[in-house]
């Protein structure tokens, strides 16, 4: 089988890479901290030796400070956990507000250094999707990053969820109209197969500066 | 003479602890959460060495050596990595970078580094005045 006879097979796995990658990152950057924190605390030792007293206040605030980055890491790892399982559910119902503020928290490192920022508009009420839980995390990923490059500067990307008379849909606005409007970014997501496969559909408004991710509301 | 250098990385906390240690190696340290500010720093200040994280915002670790560099052939540079790979060195040391170390970076290895980019600045400096002392003499004709 060859990354012609599906795109779905590559372009899921590079999603996992990628989401796998970003965090570690994320970890490493949590152990470089207390690993300085630990080398503080071994130069403070060294210098008591040589008649500096210990400095009580200052040992509080680094206990403190690894505290803090013990309770991030515990963050990162339950995000790369639930991310791990999604994987595990068969075709259902899927909240699809849930969904989006998951994948933002999922790819916050990712979001940040492309200096990209997201509003999110989510329902009072659940807006539920049939559909796969995994497919639809990198249908969300894949608009996130095709919207991300259609960002104009100092500006949020607005993410609303909604629903219409007969699907929920995911609205991404404040794009740029003009050249810059990701048009072949959309037609990439087309052509990756997780749309079909996940029976759900991109609508593009150019004119606008956004488009809509439109999902199956009932099983097909 | 005591080493000055400029810590670039968008974690504070590991800015400040690692700026602290350093300082107790009398190393003059001064720091910046972004790669914009950095080369606003440079452009204005004086540094033995530049200590950076490979990946920040607005602009990343490899784009702000090659620009820093472009102004500044001589500035040392020295970038911080989560994974060491050998793209990722190939890319900096191609790039111009004085080192590619993966976090967390060994302190003592790190100050080793940033007195060898010391001495390396004091060479350099050294040669410039010899070759402004040899312009001159050529000038009165000896």
């Amino acid at each position: 089988m060859t990354k012609k006879d599906n795109p779905l097979a590559a372009s899921g796995a590079r999603f996992c890479g990628e989401m796998n990658a970003s965090i570690s990152h994320e970890i490493k950057n949590v152990m470089a901290v207390i690993n300085e924190n630990a080398g503080l605390l071994e130069d403070m030792v060294a210098l008591h030796r040589l008649g500096k007293p210990f400095d009580d206040a200052r040992i509080e605030k680094l206990a403190q400070s690894v505290a803090r980055q013990i309770a991030r890491a515990n963050d990162i790892i339950a995000v790369m956990n639930r991310f791990a399982h999604s994987a595990d559910h068969e075709w259902g119902p899927v909240d699809v507000g849930e969904t989006v503020q998951f994948m933002l928290d999922l790819t916050s490192r990712l979001v940040m250094l492309k200096g990209t920022h997201f509003d999110t508009v989510l329902p009072d009420k659940g807006v539920t999707a049939y559909t796969n839980r995994f497919y639809l995390q990198f249908a969300i990923w894949q608009c996130m990053q095709a919207a991300m490059n259609a960002g104009r500067p100092d500006q949020a990307i607005k993410m609303h969820v909604a629903k219409t008379e007969n699907s929920p849909i995911l609205q991404f606005s404040g794009m740029d109209t003009a050249e810059g409007f990701p048009l072949s970014a959309l037609a990439s997501i087309e052509s990756s197969g997780v749309l079909e496969l996940i029976g759900a559909r991109v609508v593009s408004h150019p004119e606008q500066g956004a488009f809509s991710l439109e999902l199956p509301g009932k099983y097909s | 003479m005591t080493e000055r250098v400029l810590l670039v990385d968008d974690e504070m906390e590991f800015l400040e602890i690692m700026s602290e240690r350093m300082q107790a190696r009398d190393i003059e340290v001064t720091t910046s959460t972004s790669a914009l500010e950095a080369m606003d720093l440079i452009a204005t200040e004086s540094y033995d060495a530049v200590i950076m994280d490979f990946m920040m915002p607005e602009m990343n670790g490899i784009e702000a050596l090659k620009a820093i560099k472009e102004k500044n052939p001589e500035m040392q540079i020295i970038l911080l990595t989560g994974h060491a790979t050998v793209e990722k060195t190939v890319e900096a040391m191609k790039a111009g970078a004085m080192d590619l170390l993966e976090k967390p970076a060994d302190l003592d290895a790190l100050s080793e580094k940033i007195k060898s980019a010391h001495n390396q600045k004091a060479l350099i400096v050294e040669k410039k005045n010899q070759e402004r002392v040899i312009e001159m003499l050529k000038k009165f004709g000896m």
